[in-house]
């Protein structure tokens, strides 16, 4: 049996001895991910509970398939968990002003939509060609036209932006054709 | 779409449009299906594939999100969760002592580091400190689905069973196939076992010349390296470079560099 595989069951059928392993091999690097990144370790123990708690609950639901390792697929359900927390605020802001109290079960069951959705997108960016995914990713990471033009040996800012809008297209058709995209982007 | 709106679409999530445009684009939102959809995944796409923000669902109550939240609520959850609660207590209380133990350790230094004064004899601080520092917990498991998974398993079992002449043979003619940052850091760490330290220091200079996306780990292990062979001025450099740039283990890099100096 894989460590996957050996992880996911342990976490499904609450084997607190092998969580414990889960806890020894990866934990450290989420807290020092954490600990980097504005939180303290208290943060990065809820986080980490968060996070096998949804691959738990997740699995229950569906048996869905981990195509990295254990430990890298739980790092980054961990640092997304801690994106969501920090852009939490600026989201509640811009929402009218009104903070919407939600109850725990509902805020980690959202996460768990919302994680799927970024799942379904980055598994899209990475199915497009690789020039298409480096100039979106230079894109979304909001480095402006003109230095991208600069640095990547494009005649202009217009023929990025034309590329750009080329290689969106052909990402969120892909995206509209996988059969997760109604569930996932209706919501 | 056609360009135009997505430049449109662009421009507002970029928040540089006019407050007279705005009102217009957010007319066209409700009065045009489609422009809405475009905007919808848009602007989803924009908040997912940034690092820097996040996408939040709008509809909490959506079949998807109340079929999670029914069973995040069932008592086969909740017997999930008191299980990851006492591995978490169980860790917790196992890392505390780590803590006492590393005041002991630092006890022992300072009297070896005194017995080392008045009778100028070698010690074996370095060594202490190297097999303090070394936390095996925190490799990742080498072993995976995938193509040499036969082969980490074997590296694996010799590693765990600190049999480290067979994980240098098993890994040491793979390595550069495999660019798996596990494998670089398993095979160095089985090296510096059996004191070859050119031939580690050579894997974790492949390791921290790769474009892996954490060949900085690299620099951890070199460091551990340089003490466990005694070469404290090399130890020091890597370390402070630990330190300045950030890199992997770098609270543990600037504690060792206070014990050692």
């Amino acid at each position: 049996m894989s460590t996957t595989q050996r992880f996911l069951n342990a976490l499904v059928q609450g084997d607190s001895k092998s969580i414990r392993v889960i806890y020894d091999k990866c934990f450290p690097f989420v807290r020092s991910f954490i600990l980097k990144n504005s939180g303290k370790t208290e943060d990065a123990e809820d986080i980490f509970q968060k996070a096998l708690l949804q691959i738990a609950v997740r699995y229950r639901k569906d048996k869905f398939e981990i195509k990295t390792t254990f430990e890298a697929y739980l790092y980054t359900v961990c640092k997304n968990l801690w994106r969501k927390e920090l852009n939490k605020h600026k989201n509640r802001v811009t929402n009218d002003g009104v903070v919407e109290l939600v109850s725990e079960e509902k805020d980690q069951a959202m996460a768990i939509v919302e994680q799927k959705r970024q799942e379904l997108f980055t598994e899209k960016l990475q199915a497009i060609s690789e020039n298409c995914r480096k100039i979106l990713t230079l894109f979304f990471a909001k480095v402006p036209y003109s230095e991208i033009a600069e640095e990547h040996g494009y005649s202009s800012e217009t023929v990025v932006r034309q590329r750009v809008f080329k290689c969106k297209n052909k990402l969120t058709e892909l995206i509209k054709k996988d059969p997760r995209f109604k569930s996932l982007t209706e919501v | 779409m056609k360009l135009e709106d997505d430049i449109l679409i662009e421009r507002f999530l970029k928040d540089e449009l006019s407050s007279k445009e705005k009102t217009s684009f957010l007319e066209r939102i409700n009065l045009d299906a489609d422009f809405k959809e475009s905007f919808e995944l848009e602007k989803q796409l924009f908040e997912s594939l940034d690092d820097n923000s996040w996408n939040f669902i709008e509809d909490t109550n959506s079949s998807e999100v109340r079929g999670y939240e029914s069973i995040l609520r069932n008592q086969e959850t909740l017997k999930i969760k008191q299980a990851i609660q006492e591995a978490q207590k169980d860790y917790q209380s196992a890392n505390k002592p780590t803590k006492n133990w590393f005041l002991y350790l630092a006890a022992a230094v300072v009297i070896v580091l005194f017995s080392t004064l008045i009778f100028n004899t070698k010690s074996a601080t370095n060594d202490e400190l190297f097999a303090a520092y070394l936390q095996e917990t925190d490799l990742m498991s080498l072993v995976d689905r995938g193509e040499y998974d036969s082969i980490f398993s074997v590296a694996q079992n010799s590693f765990d069973s600190q049999e480290y002449s067979q994980v240098v043979n098993s890994l040491s003619q793979l390595v550069d196939t495999i660019n798996n940052s596990n494998a670089f850091i398993y095979l160095a760490i089985s090296q510096i076992k059996l004191e070859d330290y050119s031939n580690a220091e050579e894997t974790l200079n492949k390791l921290i010349n790769s474009d892996l996306l954490d060949s900085q780990k690299g620099y951890w292990y070199k460091s551990l390296l340089y003490l466990k062979s005694n070469q404290l001025e090399k130890t020091k450099t890597e370390l402070q470079r630990i330190v300045d740039s950030s890199f992997y283990k770098s609270s543990e890099a600037q504690e060792l560099l206070k014990e050692i100096e």
